[in-house]
């Protein structure tokens, strides 16, 4: 679905790069994960692949084109992005925000017909949300923003997700929330895709697959039970941990003490 | 929803009601519309049609053509607190006006203060270039410095001006229709009109550009040359508004408030709206500043004088809603 | 014409008769006089060196020029001035203008007093406070032109040519009062007096609206007691002047205001009976052939047997020993 090659990216100027030949490959219908420590890389990474940032080396294929050959709608129409930090900026509805998300099949002069009413309403029952469809999105909680968001990707039609850190700011509750909507719904629509994640536990329990990244380079990757391993564990995050099993799932427990 | 939309768009049909209605002439409102109906004598008849109609008109067009672009530069700059001269165009057309009256009489006025509101804006945006391309953060900083500029060699103008044009200047920067005509209004109407018509028929989309910059790219959105198309159009429409009558400040940012505090901040709503809340406000400034005693004051008085206070009612009552929700 | 000559060997004898009582200091006097914005200033009589930023057309009747230590840079543009003195620009220095205030460049002149017009009341509370002797002239009626032109003339010393040249104008206003006088209230005709725009004209304050009601006319926005009142054009319809003066200095023609569909209505309109002053100073004496045009102009009847231009003619030597052709001449 999408594959990078040798990525590397760095601002204009800057002395360190920030990803260094960077490998990644996500099957069509894949959940995958991206895990690392804080700086690694991750948001980077998202948003290269997403064609948001240029990258000053390696390439990026989108359903086996290359994405730079792609225009900005042409890429709306393939992948949709759930961001971290999103800064609202008027108070629209629950229901005109999840709306936007159809501009990429929405023509330059035009405005939301059936069709693009039908998608949103789709996508708000998804996510499991349409009794907020009236509410001012800016009023909602951030769990359930996040989930305006989610349906607003869900809305473009898209069949890879890209989600950056979709749970950064949420308390345990509302991550599982999102992640288990996510997680739904990509096996409802058959969707690919790649969010990172801060816990390894939540990439255990809702990804398939799982990238290592740290200081900007690919540490590991692979199927989720083989590639979460102590010893990876500890090269990544630089900290003793351990993973066990209970009831055919595998958790990791963080070390307290001495290494 | 629907009553509140109704009432908006029935709103500038009102003021202009009333502003047809009112006038140093005195008529009777049955004589107005007996006049409009094709009856009356000739003079009444002139003082309606050439002399209060297309003021009227003028007036309307003017405050539409300055809430829309208030609106559309609000979306795109995801600020509400931003008006139609942002970009400079305000200090550009002043420059232009006092080029004209005080320098060189034989440039036509109107022609003048469009070339210097267009030029203003350009500037600013070449400014914005040198700092990274044609960002939010770049335009705002650069309007501030193009005003500035320009607003300093307004002042070398006036000094070097003769003190009887000066007068001349000093009022047009006020703001007036006392001058309307037909022929303003076709010009403005055409001009206005054609300037605006990308607005309206992008007006869904700010929805999406207001989202921010990297939200709307990835949502499909080529925000660059959208914005650009956005930005030149209002720029056109508010440099040619304001080349006929003048500054006249706080429609661009009171209608769009108020519309956006009445109906929510959709534009495929806010925008046709704030065009006819802006028009009912600046034709309502317009009668307010011909009716009181005997003199025609500058409309921008009034509009400053109403739209400070007001401003600071509305704070007051709705404040942080009207934005953050 | 022939009256006019019977008139003036009795103005020159009331100006010798006025000569002979005003105690004329030799030099070195000092007098104390209320300008126009109240101040109490203490000036020079007579003064050596003079700057006028404003209220110089009296000049070239003083003829003292040499008592001048500089002049407002629009006085170099000055037909009336620039006819009298071809050399004006040679041999008096440019002192600015009245309201940029360079205090340095009047400083540099060493002026023992400036006259300018008190429209910018920092301007001249600055140049005060350097030390400059200001006076701040406004004149808002005919009597108050006469003090001034008589203040001025006190300045350089040359008050009799002052009251001889009040004396002139008298005589023109005199005669036009005359001709006026028959004239019975109800006939009086309405006129306005069109400034930097056309729907901005003067109000019950002003120079002209004295020179309005010395020609018989009727100033129509005599109500609003200012120098200047914007009004809407349907005003101007509701007040039904029969006649319009358009001031010198605007930028816009009689032929504009006669072509504009607005004021298709207003009776001057109708009449084609708008006129557009000349580009002279109405604080000046010129007030007085602009008063005749315009009185010549409102009740054509009344001056069939004048021949203004040749009236005017004879102002202008009388007043300045120069032909009416050596300046601007009025268009309508």
């Amino acid at each position: 679905m999408i594959a990078a090659r040798q990525l590397a990216f760095r601002h204009n100027g800057a002395p360190r790069p920030l990803l260094e030949a960077v490998d990644v490959e996500v099957a069509s219908g894949e959940v995958a994960a991206l895990l690392g420590p804080n700086g690694a890389g991750k948001s980077t990474l998202i948003r290269c692949l997403a064609g948001l940032w240029r990258p000053e080396g390696g390439e990026i294929r989108l359903e086996g084109r290359a994405l730079d050959d792609l225009s900005h709608r042409e890429r709306a129409r393939l992948m949709a992005l759930v961001f971290q930090d999103h800064q609202p900026s008027f108070p629209y509805t629950v229901r005109d925000a999840v709306l936007v998300g159809r501009v990429a099949r929405i023509g330059l002069f035009g405005a939301p017909r059936a069709a693009d009413h039908q998608a949103a309403r789709a996508a708000l029952s998804a996510v499991g949300i349409e009794h907020l469809a009236d509410r001012i999105y800016t009023r909602l909680s951030g769990g359930e923003r996040q989930l305006v968001l989610l349906a607003r990707a869900l809305a473009q039609e898209a069949p890879l997700l890209l989600l950056d850190e979709p749970t950064a700011q949420l308390d345990l509750r509302n991550q599982l929330t999102v992640l288990k909507a996510v997680h739904r719904i990509a096996r409802e629509r058959g969707l690919t895709v790649l969010m990172s994640l801060h816990d390894p536990n939540l990439a255990l329990l809702f990804a398939e697959k799982v990238f290592m990244l740290r200081d900007g380079r690919m540490l590991a990757a692979g199927p989720a039970r083989e590639v979460v391993t102590a010893a990876n564990l500890c090269r990544l995050y630089g900290v003793e941990a351990g993973v066990f099993e209970v009831d055919g799932r595998r958790i990791v427990y963080p070390m307290a003490g001495e290494p | 929803m629907k009553t509140r939309t109704a009432i908006i768009l029935a709103s500038p049909i009102l003021a202009g009601a009333v502003a047809l209605f009112v006038g140093a002439y005195g008529l009777t409102p049955a004589a107005v519309l007996r006049i409009l109906a094709g009856a009356g004598d000739a003079e009444a008849r002139s003082v309606i049609l050439d002399i209060r109609l297309p003021r009227v008109l003028l007036a309307g067009l003017t405050g539409g053509a300055l809430a829309v672009s208030g609106v559309t530069l609000q979306g795109v700059f995801r600020n509400p607190l931003i008006d139609s001269y942002l970009l400079g165009i305000s200090a550009g057309a002043a420059l232009g006006c006092a080029v004209s009256i005080g320098l060189f009489p034989w440039l036509p006025l109107q022609a003048s203060a469009f070339a210097g509101g267009c030029g203003a804006a350009a500037f600013t945006a070449l400014i914005a270039r040198t700092q990274g391309g044609l960002n939010r953060l770049a335009l705002v900083l650069s309007g501030v410095v193009v005003t500035a500029l320009f607003t300093a060699l307004l002042s070398i103008v006036k000094l070097v001006v003769e003190p009887m044009k000066l007068q001349s200047v000093v009022f047009w920067l006020m703001g007036s229709f006392s001058m309307a005509t037909w022929q303003h209004v076709r010009i403005t109407g055409v001009g206005v009109l054609a300037g605006l018509a990308p607005i309206f028929l992008m007006r869904w989309r700010l929805n999406a550009l207001s989202m921010g910059d990297e939200e709307a790219t990835a949502l499909g959105v080529n925000v660059a040359r959208e914005r650009l198309v956005l930005v030149a159009a209002s720029t056109l429409a508010v440099a040619l508004a304001v080349s006929t009558c003048g500054i006249v400040g706080w429609v661009g940012l009171m209608a769009p408030h108020l519309v956006r505090m009445t109906v929510g901040p959709d534009h495929q709503r806010l925008v046709p709206l704030s065009f006819a809340g802006g028009a009912a406000l600046l034709v309502a400034a317009d009668t307010v500043a011909r009716s009181l005693g005997n003199m025609d004051l500058p409309v921008g008085i009034i509009t400053a004088v109403a739209g400070a206070p007001f401003f600071i009612y509305l704070m007051k009552r709705k404040g942080a809603e009207v934005w953050q929700g | 014409m022939r009256s006019h000559e019977g008139r003036r060997p009795l103005a020159l004898a009331a100006l010798l008769a006025a000569m002979a009582s005003i105690p004329m200091p030799a030099h070195g006097g000092s007098v104390a006089v209320t300008d126009k914005m109240g101040r109490r200033v203490s000036i020079p009589v007579p003064a050596r060196r003079a700057v006028l930023l404003e209220g110089y057309e009296i000049l070239p009747v003083l003829g003292a020029w040499d008592r001048l230590a500089g002049i407002s840079r629009y006085a170099f543009d000055n037909d009336l001035l620039t006819a009298v003195r071809p050399d004006l620009r040679r041999t008096v220095p440019d002192a600015g203008s009245a309201f940029s205030g360079n205090a340095e460049a009047l400083l540099r002149l060493h002026p023992d007093v400036v006259v300018t017009w008190s429209v910018y009341p920092d301007t001249i509370q600055f140049l005060a406070e350097k030390g400059l002797t200001v006076v701040a002239i406004y004149p808002e009626s005919l009597p108050e032109l006469y003090e001034t032109m008589r203040l001025v003339g006190r300045i350089l010393g040359a008050e009799p040519r002052a009251e001889a040249a009040i004396a002139r104008m008298e005589e023109t206003f005199a005669l036009i009062r005359r001709r006026v006088a028959g004239i019975p209230e109800a006939e009086r005709k309405k006129a306005l007096w069109l400034l930097g725009s056309p729907t901005s004209v003067g109000g019950g304050r002003g120079v002209t609206q004295d020179v309005f009601a010395l020609a018989g006319l009727v100033n129509g926005a005599a109500g609003v007691p200012q120098r200047t009142v914007p009004v809407s054009a349907e005003k101007v319809v509701v007040w039904r002047p029969d006649i319009l003066f358009i001031w010198g200095n605007a930028s816009y023609s009689s032929h504009d205001v006669l072509s504009s569909p607005q004021w298709r209505f207003v009776p001057a309109v109708q009449r084609g009976r708008v006129y557009k002053a000349p580009k002279w100073s109405t604080w000046s004496p010129r007030l007085a052939p602009i008063a005749l045009w315009m009185a010549a102009r409102a009740y054509p009847e009344r001056f069939r047997d004048v021949d203004v231009d040749a009236a005017i003619d004879r102002f202008y030597r009388d007043v300045y020993a120069i032909s009416y052709a050596q300046v601007r001449h009025i268009e309508d």
